[in-house]
């Protein structure tokens, strides 16, 4: 099957060479059938108008409906705070006996639920990843454990429980590395699906962009001083240093592919006529590629087999068998912490190799922990530091402790939803993407199924009983926080104020998109003029920074850079004391 | 009383202040016109057309125009404004004007273009990388950090790239205005030091991006930079916008305003995305920050006393051949060519390979050339009497879809092996003696020009010398850093003259030879490291010997054999077909490589006279043909049927043969002026090919160096006799500049050495790269037209004299800039060869 596949797949990447339409293109992805299903969640509060919102879904829709991620937003509210909660379906909380088990100084090789067993089903409300009132709690979380070793360090006692510490805190922020891509990956394939699938009821471009932002600023400790309000460019930078990664992977693996003598195939996954999201790449061989004397087999190459593939005897079998068959070697994904050098997930002729790379990884940290806990002499601290940095730099990928969740989690979960490959390569894939998975805390990908359907049932069960609650409670408290009303319930007044409020946020957003710009406009001025109307109307003594700066601004762009039409109303805002006290920063002159 | 008292003082702060003041602004400044380049590496003019205008056409010749404007919207949405670029959109589309298509005059790489730009002459830096046949010495002429590093050691700005231009005497624009009134940023071709902006760049790193210096701000911004890791590159041009806007405005104020009358600065973030990534949403949110940092910098000159007297121009170098799916694959040169196949070449190569992991290069772009050397190699250390260091091929322009291969003389290679295998079988009479049957004629094929080169480098080191002498005298650094170059350059000749004449010595007589070979010699006693002597004829590169055809111990037992075995370079760059394909399911690699075609063998041709001819053959058997550029510059293009035409060739052309560049019939065979191939060809997917390969192949320092020569930084001249022996060592220097073909990448394949740049790329000859940017804008005393698009198709050679000629600098009759008569050594410009594009409205000039 997997060969029937890999061989059709190379055929229709043969297709004639040139500038070739979208259509020729996107057809390479097999067409997936995510789905966005939208329910309405009607909540009662305490004024005559329930609140009105929606469980956005997504999932795919194969024979059964696969969820994948849960939002609730808020469909009046056009700000980038639309979203209210987020929950990654697949993803649960560690209980008791993984937390004891990740903190016990022992290497562990495998996930939650690898050995079997089933999450079983879900009465209570599954915590969520993301809520509107937590913004930073990851972040703080972290700080806080940042914090708290910091002091054990300047107290620098010795104690088992250190130990443990260190070694709890390691899988955990594993864990916390592979839930923010996980989540990551579900928001980029949840934006992909919006734009195929419009509706006014999806979550807004503007959130989503806010969500990433959100999952990143809290994947940091240091994520507590980034600002509140999303930064497009974070996640933009973010995004572009993802695809730049995964595109230099692919390309150092296909010209050092090409140089040994071995065939690449990429294999991307990605929404039809959209562009690929993630991209993974095969590596095989074929005798009838090989010249007389095959390139000696380097040493130092990336692919990490383990085996040099002209020497094996089970592939020379192979080879001598069916020259002209194409012998997969092995699966990578092109994403890592490791600069360049792509991940081995699947070996096909050594299968044990991905896993006990991993392996030495886990018994690194084992060490690295016990290390720090005794302390080494100066010297040997500086040895350590640059041996590290050198085999780092080298891309070494045995006894390498460089995360390679950003590359694993995608990968399993598009193998978990059936992409591209067969049933079967899905699952033996899956079961080698759990064996780079040596985490007790995190689950593995058959708990994932089961999560997501025992999550995805409880949130929708729960509808209109506890999630109600719930979302009640989070979007209440942050009326609370936006209206500082303390901890008193929510009158009628204080949802119109706050609906009122919101019209405010989005006056200011405006507004400080005008302040940013650093000479000329490019928001609509009937927008500006919109939203300054409301803000002026909120700040009529113009106490705010951003009144003053908006006014700074016009002053600096009137009448010039104002069009005639707007000139008479804009000149009343900054020349409030009448037309005798204009100037302008500049000689006035027509508008083109 | 009272009026006495303030009699005095004026007459108290007019000693003070005045004279100075008068010494350094003279009256006539204010009415000085001004000239604000503003220079975007890489940014393509369909891009930035259409990101102007996202319903226009232009958006159709993007690849997925659905896509781009469903990202132009996504952008909207997520940066919060209608209009994208507000400023770029106001001061070029509606106040300005700009060129509807203006493509790059020659080879569409930084440097080149740059130097054209610059200049505007025709192209005299070819590539990206200097390499020397003669000394082996390889630079590169985009390493900024270097060239900042060596500004402040050595105190001089001069660029490897502007060392080129002023070997031949070819100023740039800003050697038009007095020093003290040009100002550039750090780029290919700059004189100065840029210290104001090293130091802005440190204090805007230092301080975070924070304008005013908060410590708890700063802190507060360093902080956040450590969860969302800004792009250096980006902060770096932020930080330019900002120095420039406040240099501007700074300079604005008080008694110092006006002094700049020629602003330079360039802007690289977006060749450098470009090159790594190009989804349009990416790139569209790119165009924003830059239409932000524009906007910074017109801000600025809106609050100045100058500001309808300015001009600002945005230009780009080239386009990008952008695709936002598809990855574009390297393929590794260096490793290849020390490959079997591909000659198993020791390498020179310009930078370290598989540089993302290698040690030694701790900060991308600080790097050295190195030799690799190749197990193949006949002449390493794995064979007898070899050695290490003798590399003989050097692929330049790495990280782009071409490159230039400079191999060493075939007929030097055979020499080198047969004095390995002379020494060898020193005490092996019989078989010596068969090498000496072999090694006589190689030898006396190799002897002309053996001391023709042997002469003309001690000529020119001893010309390089004496002048190195004379400018380390001097005390200004610039001359300091000419005078340590040439010494650098004569050194290195002397060097090499010095072991060809040990090799011209080696006896042709028989027994003297045996005798010479009996008693011993280190290979490096004979053999130059690094000297490739002249580029290898067409019939040598079809023959190009690569090493032995037997192993040691089976070869000359008989007299007759070939020993050599040998490379066809032709059929091998045509007919080769990689393992893997590239993301377009492509496995031919080499798309066409082109050749110059000695005139002499063009027997049949009865024409025009001709400059030059070029040989172009595609891979795939997708066709060859024939490129004749005549001495008036007009351009003769027909496909051939085979390689044997070119003997036939005549005026009618060749009939029924295939044409690689798919150009229609209308356009084989015809004498064509340059400027009509620009037009006829702009709309196609080979755009400009006669055009750009006519440019990169003719030798233009000929025309610099004949005549009326002002020979650059090495006049004035004593005498007659000096100047002629400067000239030959110049010329021998710029002749070693010449590789022996050229090559081009289909696309969807980079030329790298092991780094990766898997993004769009330039180099080719797609609209998309040969495409760039030309917009303008005008105070209203420049008399410039608004809102005008351009139509028509220019060159960037027309920039300098349109941007000369709006300010008023340009002679019309002469076409050379007319000198500022406060420059007391104005540098004598030549005559521009561009157009003037029509900017100006009619009859005005400021």
């Amino acid at each position: 099957m997997w060969l029937r596949w890999l061989l059709s797949a190379i055929l229709a990447g043969c297709v004639p060479a040139g500038w070739l339409s979208a259509e020729t293109v996107f057809q390479r992805y097999q067409p997936q059938p995510l789905e966005i299903r939208n329910h309405s969640l009607v909540v009662e509060n305490n004024s005559d108008r329930p609140y009105r919102f929606v469980l956005s879904v997504l999932g795919a829709n194969r024979a059964e409906f696969i969820p994948l991620l849960a939002v609730v937003l808020d469909p009046e509210d056009s700000t980038s705070h639309q979203w209210i909660a987020v929950w990654n379906l697949s993803s649960s909380s560690p209980g008791f006996i993984q937390r004891v088990k990740a903190s016990l100084p022992l290497p562990w090789w495998s996930p939650r639920g690898t050995a079997g067993g089933t999450a079983g089903s879900i009465r209570r409300l599954p915590k969520p990843v993301l809520t509107a009132r937590g913004r930073k709690s990851g972040a703080k979380g972290r700080f806080a454990w940042a914090a708290a070793r910091k002091v054990s360090d300047f107290a620098s006692f010795f104690s088992p429980g250190r130990f443990a510490l260190e070694t709890y805190r390691d899988y955990r922020n594993d864990l916390d590395e592979r839930q923010f891509h996980q989540l990551y990956a579900l928001l980029l394939l949840y934006e992909a699906a919006a734009a195929l699938q419009p509706s006014d009821r999806n979550l807004g471009l503007r959130a989503i962009m806010d969500l990433k932002y959100t999952a990143l600023i809290n994947r940091e400790a240091l994520g507590i001083v980034a600002s509140g309000r999303s930064e497009y460019w974070v996640v933009d930078k973010f995004e572009t240093r993802m695809r730049e990664k995964m595109r230099k992977g692919a390309a150092y693996l296909h010209s050092r592919a090409t140089l040994q003598g071995l065939r690449f195939q990429e294999v991307n996954y990605g929404l039809e006529g959209r562009w690929p999201l993630y991209r993974t790449a095969v590596l095989s061989v074929c005798k009838a590629d090989l010249p007389e004397h095959p390139q000696p087999w380097l040493k130092s190459n990336p692919f990490d087999l383990g085996y040099n593939p002209f020497e094996h005897p089970r592939i020379r079998a192979s080879m001598d068998e069916n020259p002209e068959e194409e012998i997969p070697l092995a699966y990578y994904v092109l994403i890592s912490d490791f600069k360049l050098r792509p991940v081995i997930v699947l070996n096909f002729f050594k299968p044990g190799n991905p896993g006990r790379r991993q392996d030495t990884a886990v018994l690194r940290n084992t060490a690295e922990n016990l290390l720090s806990v005794y302390g080494l002499p100066l010297h040997l601290q500086a040895l350590r530091h640059i041996g590290s940095w050198s085999l780092n730099r080298k891309g070494v990928t045995i006894f390498s402790n460089r995360s390679i969740s950003s590359g694993i989690e995608p990968a399993k979960l598009f193998a978990r939803m059936g992409w591209h490959f067969d049933k079967d390569t899905n699952g033996l894939l899956l079961r080698m993407l759990d064996r780079r998975t040596s985490n007790p805390l995190a689950d593995s990908f058959a708990r994932q199924v089961d999560n997501a359907r025992a999550r995805h049932e409880a949130i929708t069960r729960n509808a209109s009983g506890r999630l109600g609650l719930f979302i009640r409670r989070v979007y209440e408290d942050g009326i609370r926080k936006r209206l500082d009303l303390g901890r008193r319930s929510i009158s009628t007044e204080d949802i119109a104020r706050f609906r009122q409020q919101r019209a405010l946020d989005r006056a200011l957003e405006v507004i400080r998109g005008f302040n940013r710009q650093p000479h000329l406009n490019g928001i609509t001025w009937s927008r500006l003029l919109q939203a300054w109307d409301r803000l002026s109307a909120a700040d009529p003594k113009r106490s705010r920074p951003e009144s003053r700066h908006f006014l700074r601004n016009l002053k600096r762009l009137y009448p010039r850079s104002v069009p005639e039409g707007y000139r008479s109303q804009v000149a009343g805002w900054i020349f409030p004391s009448g037309p005798a006290s204009q100037s302008s920063a500049f000689p006035a002159k027509s508008t083109p | 009383m009272q009026r006495i008292a303030c009699l005095l003082a004026a007459i108290a702060l007019g000693i003070c202040f005045g004279p100075d003041r008068v010494a350094a602004e003279p009256a006539s400044r204010e009415q000085r016109a001004r000239v604000i380049l503003f220079k975007v590496d890489g940014l393509p003019g369909l891009l930035i057309e259409a990101a102007l205008a996202p319903q226009s056409d232009a958006v159709l010749r993007l690849p997925f125009p659905g896509r781009f404007r469903e990202d132009y919207r996504a952008t909207q949405t997520l940066v919060g404004r209608e209009e994208l670029l507000p400023n770029m959109k106001e001061y070029f589309v509606r106040q300005g004007v700009r060129a509807g298509t203006i493509f790059t005059g020659t080879l569409p790489l930084s440097a080149p273009v740059w130097a054209q730009i610059d200049s505007g002459q025709p192209s005299i830096v070819k590539r990206n990388y200097y390499f020397n046949r003669a000394s082996g010495v390889s630079r590169v002429y985009l390493n900024g950090l270097f060239d900042s590093a060596g500004k402040l050691i050595k105190g001089s700005g001069r660029t490897h790239a502007l060392w080129e231009l002023d070997l031949l005497g070819i100023p740039i624009l800003p050697d038009a205005f007095p020093p003290a009134r040009v100002w550039s940023s750090l780029q290919p071709l700059s004189r100065k030091r840029s210290a104001i902006q090293l130091g802005a760049m440190g204090k805007f790193l230092v301080r975070a991006g924070e304008r005013v210096f908060r410590p708890g701000a700063v802190i507060h911004q360093h902080l956040s930079h450590l969860v969302a890791y800004p792009d250096p590159v980006e902060r770096l041009d932020q930080s330019l916008s900002l120095t420039l806007a406040k240099w501007l405005k700074w300079r604005a104020e008080g008694d110092r305003s006006e002094t700049l009358d020629f602003i330079t600065a360039l802007f690289v973030s977006v060749d450098h995305r470009l090159h790594l990534e190009s989804s349009y949403r990416s790139v569209l949110h790119l165009l924003v920050k830059l239409d932000d940092w524009f906007g910074e910098v017109m801000g600025a000159v809106e609050q100045t006393a100058r500001r309808n007297r300015t001009l600002v121009a945005m230009v780009s170098d080239h386009g990008m051949n952008l695709y936002p799916v598809h990855i574009n694959y390297g393929f590794p040169i260096n490793p290849w060519l020390r490959r079997p196949e591909f000659g198993g070449h020791t390498v020179l190569s310009p930078e370290v390979e598989d540089s993302d992991h290698a040690l030694t290069r701790p900060i991308p772009g600080v790097d050295f050339a190195r030799v690799y050397e190749s197990p193949e190699s006949p002449y390493g250390e794995t064979v007898p009497f070899g050695s290490k260091g003798y590399f003989t091929a050097f692929a330049a322009n790495l990280g782009n879809p071409r490159f230039d291969l400079f191999l060493r003389h075939s007929d030097l290679n055979r020499l080198h092996l047969l004095l390995l295998d002379s020494l060898r079988l020193r005490n092996d009479v019989e078989k010596l003696d068969r090498v000496f049957e072999v090694v006589q004629p190689v030898f006396q094929r190799v002897r002309p020009w053996l001391e023709a080169d042997a002469v003309s480098l001690q000529q020119a080191a001893e010309v390089f010398e004496a002048w190195s002498e004379r400018h380390l005298a001097a005390e200004m650094p610039s001359a300091r850093d000419a005078g340590s170059r040439l010494a650098s350059e004569s050194r290195l000749y002397r060097n090499q003259a010095a072991i060809l004449r040990r090799l011209l010595a080696l006896p042709l007589e028989e027994k003297e030879w045996r005798r010479v070979i009996r008693s011993g010699f280190e290979i490096d006693e004979v053999i130059p490291r690094g000297y490739f002597g002249p580029p290898n004829a067409l019939e040598q590169l079809g023959n190009y010997p690569v090493g032995w055809a037997r192993p040691a111990a089976e070869r000359w037992s008989q007299s007759d054999e070939t020993p050599f075995r040998t490379l066809n370079y032709l059929d091998l760059i045509t007919g080769y077909r990689a393992l893997n394909p590239d993301a377009y399911g492509n496995r031919y690699p080499f798309n066409f490589l082109v050749v110059p075609i000695p005139l002499e063998d063009l027997t049949g041709w009865k024409g025009l006279p001709l400059r030059q001819a070029l040989w172009l053959l595609a891979s795939e058997n997708r066709g060859q043909a024939v490129l004749l550029e005549a001495t008036d510059g007009a351009l003769w293009y027909a496909p051939l049927k085979n390689r044997g035409g070119l003997a036939r060739l005549d005026a009618a052309g060749a009939a029924g043969s295939r044409d690689p560049l798919g150009y229609p019939n209308r356009l084989w065979a015809r004498w064509l002026d340059p400027r009509r191939w620009v037009s006829e060809t702009a709309r196609l997917e080979t755009s400009l090919v006669p055009v750009i390969l006519a440019d990169l192949f003719r030798p233009n320092f000929q025309d610099y160096l004949s005549g009326e020569s002002r020979a650059g930084v090495l006049m004035p001249l004593d005498g007659s006799g000096r100047r002629e022996d400067l000239l030959g060592a110049l010329r021998f220097r710029f002749r070693q500049a010449t590789p022996d073909f050229r090559v081009w990448m289909r696309h969807g394949w980079n030329v790298n050495t092991m780094g990766q740049q898997p993004g769009g790329s330039h180099g080719g000859f797609l609209p998309l790269e040969t495409q760039t940017t030309f917009m303008v804008w005008g105070g209203e005393e420049m008399g410039l037209k608004r809102g005008r698009k351009l139509s028509g198709a220019f060159l960037t050679l027309d920039i300098a004299p349109t941007l000369m000629d709006a300010i008023g600098r340009l002679d019309p009759v002469s076409r050379r800039i007319v000198p500022d008569p406060e420059q007391l050594s104005a540098p004598e410009f030549p005559p521009f060869p561009g157009r003037i594009i029509p900017i100006r409205q009619q009859a005005a000039h400021p």
